[in-house]
């Protein structure tokens, strides 16, 4: 097993979800299930369709990550059926149909999939417009209350956890590992784990999750602060005992809530608006009769969520025009962290996620990974998908994560980005799958942000020589392993030297400074091509003139090409144009001969559209497709044909036609610090004549009369 | 985590469901109209408001099934008596959104006009399924409100 953050995961699961098939979702909690699997429906993928989907379009892991899926969940009955099957004759298996239906239901509403039904009243005063601390009880921290003032009613909710509250959670936490310890029964499933499982360590989440969102204000009281705290310990004062305080009973947890409100209350302002959050209607009437604020919501008694069809993508309940999403992994982290484990499976294979694996198993736990959400996953690609990709069976399999950190082994420390890793990560899509295998395998390409990269050059050649723990403060990674991808590219080429722990610029990384710096694509262009799986690439698309971005056949990986096509398209190499693909630009053309092309192209616009003004941006597309010159380059060459008489340019201003905004194209902006890569609309006038809005052309021989 | 959509669109929503209860006047208002105290039961408070971000009726492939829910979300309109549109009234638009959704390939996901920041400093626009976020919507609406005595709902 390797640990796995949420956007390494991504890529794996994209791998499993290639086309239309929906991924089956299922969940295991081992006392209770054993190593059997409790299914929980299915889960469909809606990315762009491919013939719309280039290079940086909403792709698979784009849909995994906002939400773009849909989530079917099986009817009460075949759920039923499910745990029975799962269970196999545990103990307690019926009551564990109500644990079931109520975990899920919390996990749902934890992942905001489903909001809580608040009291009418509740609703009516939100959003909050000024600040107000909410403070939850036990049962809004487990039944997803809390999530949704974590999620939507910020920045004025403040809330404020009793310490209570954390101790209730404490003790599910405790009666879950008093059944996972007990060596007696060892072996024997036990349906009252999976009710241990699901009422604690959701909520545990929940607490930290909210710790860690930086966006989600937190109220902590004094150090033990919490009124009439001492009363849950064991006292030798007699009148303590007298009283029978001692005797630490269910409502006094509640009354203790109700009192830390009620303290905070005094410490602030009087009409600062406090509510306490909960699903317990004791509670609720408790703290209404002592004239405290509640929002309440129903949870037990809410609509059931068997057989429906949830979705990752929703409106905010609050502001306008806003979307609000819940990542795919985001789901499988929750399910997996609610039940013990929870996997995602189709033909192709299935990834396996582990909150809590089996001691034996390797994986350990560290606040790290609570920081960094990550989680213990098992990929397995199925073995006919293997052989279709012309691997031996058994062969490792190439998990797309190149960029991302994964650990393994008892420390759970050691970086695996070393020769090995890079060997496994390969960094492509499901669609990518096949006879590019061995090829990507035989020559290593990097993915990384071009941007970031820019940095580091800049940085290498201004202090000659750094150590790779300047290299990864200067890219501001968390990971040396996503730092050594960006070592690794350099290196390839040549461009860098590499001594044990020390990182030198080589003289064609100055050159490639220079070029940079000074805007002369052709030189930076030269100097990347040193890079061998650039250089692959480039020679691949030269050869090739037009592919799709999606084309199995293209020489790097995945994740690489993403990257390497960024920094060709700024450099002038190639452009990608919606609805063509990728074309080679690499048209070496003067001035003469550009006019007769841009007269060319402009009458077939006009011809094709009746106008005789056509449309800039689609001049410029039909210029890089039909005659292979790039936008860039040909925004150069029209400044000098006309300059030297070549050619008459009008202009037509109006305002941008919003259709084609997804039509853009990078570009590499020097001039300043360190140069940049900035996405720019082809089809706004301003990219063809700065500080224009020269929407439409139209070209016309250079006459005396013009 | 939950990342949210950075930027907005300015475009008019395409419906705006409003939910309104009887307004709750502490004092008496006078009706300059009707030239005496004005009726608290003529006057309703808007308790909820929530807009899609996108044309719902653009996330539906059948022309049929557009004028369906048209037809339908007209039961909800401010013409009618608060009576008639009562919150309950939403189960019935649900039901209709549910026979829509049933029917394969007719409630289609589309891009939005939101977008969010990606890593590579490129913002990509989200795709939702437009009337399966409706019908969410309209359910919270109703399990939330179809308790408060006397609410109504308008959509325009």
């Amino acid at each position: 097993m390797e640990l796995f953050t949420q956007k390494a995961a991504l890529h794996v699961i994209a791998r499993l979800a290639p086309g239309d098939e929906p991924l089956t979702l299922s969940v295991n909690e081992t006392i209770a299930f054993g190593e059997d699997w409790l299914d929980l429906g299915s889960m469909t993928v809606h990315p762009e369709p491919p013939p719309q989907a280039p290079f940086g379009s909403f792709d698979i892991a784009a849909a995994l990550r906002f939400g773009a899926y849909e989530w079917r969940l099986p009817p009460q009955q075949v759920a039923e059926a499910n745990l029975q099957n799962a269970l196999g004759g545990a103990k307690k298996a019926d009551d564990a149909k109500k644990w079931l239906h109520e975990g899920l239901q919390d996990a749902v509403r934890r992942l905001t999939l489903l909001w809580p039904t608040f009291d009418a009243d509740s609703v009516a005063r939100l959003p909050f417009r000024r600040p107000t601390t909410i403070v939850p009880d036990t049962t809004a921290i487990t039944q997803g209350g809390l999530d949704f003032v974590g999620r939507f009613l910020g920045p004025w909710a403040r809330i404020k956890v009793p310490a209570v509250a954390h101790m209730e959670v404490d003790n599910h936490v405790d009666n879950y590992f008093r059944v996972r310890r007990d060596r007696k029964h060892r072996g024997e499933r036990n349906a009252r784990a999976l009710r241990h499982h699901l009422i604690s360590q959701g909520a545990q989440r929940t607490l930290l999750r909210l710790q860690f969102d930086r966006s989600v204000e937190i109220d902590r009281g004094d150090l033990g602060a919490d009124p009439l705290r001492g009363i849950i310990s064991q006292t030798s004062d007699t009148e303590d005992k007298n009283l029978g305080l001692q005797e630490v009973t269910r409502s006094f947890a509640d009354r203790l809530i109700v009192e830390t409100a009620r303290r905070f209350q005094t410490q602030v302002r009087t009409d600062h608006p406090l509510f306490i959050l909960t699903s317990d209607q004791g509670m609720a009437r408790m703290a209404m009769a002592e004239g405290l604020g509640v929002m309440f919501f129903e949870a037990r008694s809410s609509p059931s969520v068997y057989g429906k069809v949830l979705t990752g993508c929703v409106g905010h309940p609050f502001v306008e025009r806003r979307l609000h999403h819940v990542s795919a992994t985001e789901l499988l982290w929750e399910l997996a962290v609610s039940f013990g484990a929870a996997r995602l499976a189709s033909s192709r294979g299935c990834f396996e996620v582990h909150a809590m694996p089996e001691s034996g198993l390797g994986a350990v736990w560290q606040p790290m990974h609570a920081r960094e959400d990550a989680l213990w996953g098992l990929f397995r690609e199925s073995t006919k998908e293997k052989s279709a990709a012309g691997l031996p069976q058994g062969s490792p399999v190439d998990v797309a994560v190149p960029e991302e950190k994964r650990t393994s082994g008892a420390s759970g420390q050691e970086l695996l980005a070393k020769d090995g890793a890079q060997k496994r990560a390969g960094g492509r899509d499901g669609r990518q799958m096949g006879a590019s295998s061995a090829r990507k395998s035989a020559l290593p390409s990097y993915g990384f942000t071009p941007n970031k990269m820019f940095k580091l050059i800049w940085f290498i050649c201004e202090h000659r020589k750094i150590t790779r723990d300047e290299g990864q403060r200067t890219l501001e990674v968390t990971w040396q392993d996503e730092y050594l991808r960006y070592e690794r590219f350099l290196s390839s080429g040549g461009l860098i030297i590499v001594e044990g722990d020390e990182v030198s610029a080589a003289p064609s990384l100055q050159r490639l400074k220079s070029a940079l710096a000074g805007g002369d694509l052709g030189s930076a262009l030269g100097e990347l091509r040193a890079v061998p799986s650039y250089d692959a690439l480039l020679r691949d698309l030269g050869a090739r003139r037009a592919v799709q971005r999606d084309d199995p056949s293209l020489p790097v990986a995945q994740k690489a090409l993403v990257t390497y096509l960024m920094i060709s398209e700024a450099l002038g190499a190639v452009v990608e144009v919606r609805d063509v693909g990728i074309v080679c630009t690499d048209a070496a053309v003067d001035p003469p001969a550009f006019a007769a092309l841009a007269r060319t192209v402009y009458e077939k616009l006009a011809l094709e559209t009746g106008s005789e003004w056509v449309l800039t941006g689609k001049w410029l597309e039909d210029l890089a497709t039909a005659h292979a010159v790039h936008p860039v380059v040909a925004r150069r060459l029209l400044g000098e044909a006309r300059e030297a008489g070549h050619i008459e340019v009008y202009f037509e201003g109006s305002t941008p036609d919003q259709r084609f905004d997804a039509h853009a194209l990078w570009i590499l902006v020097s001039g300043v610090d360190v140069p940049q890569l900035v996405k720019r609309p082809l089809y706004h006038g301003d990219f063809l004549v700065p500080g224009t809005a020269a929407v439409r052309l139209k070209v016309k021989e250079k006459t005396d009369a013009a | 985590m939950v990342v949210r959509p950075a930027d907005e669109s300015t475009e008019t929503p395409s419906l705006r469901l409003r939910v309104w209860r009887p307004t709750r006047w502490e004092r008496e208002h006078f009706d300059h109209g009707r030239r005496g105290p004005a009726d608290p039961a003529d006057f309703g408070e808007c308790v909820y408001v929530w807009a899609p971000t996108d044309d719902v009726f653009d996330g539906i492939a059948d022309e049929k099934d557009r004028r369906e829910l048209h037809a339908s979300l007209g039961l909800l309109d401010p013409d009618r008596s608060h009576e008639e549109r009562a919150v309950s009234k939403l189960a019935a638009i649900i039901e209709t959104i549910d026979c829509i959704l049933e029917r394969a390939g007719s409630a289609v996901w589309s891009p939005s006009q939101i977008s969010v920041a990606t890593s590579d400093l490129d913002r990509l626009n989200l795709r939702q399924n437009r009337l399966r976020t409706l019908r969410h919507q309209l359910q919270w609406v109703l399990d939330v409100f179809a308790s408060a005595p006397n609410a109504s709902v308008t959509v325009r």
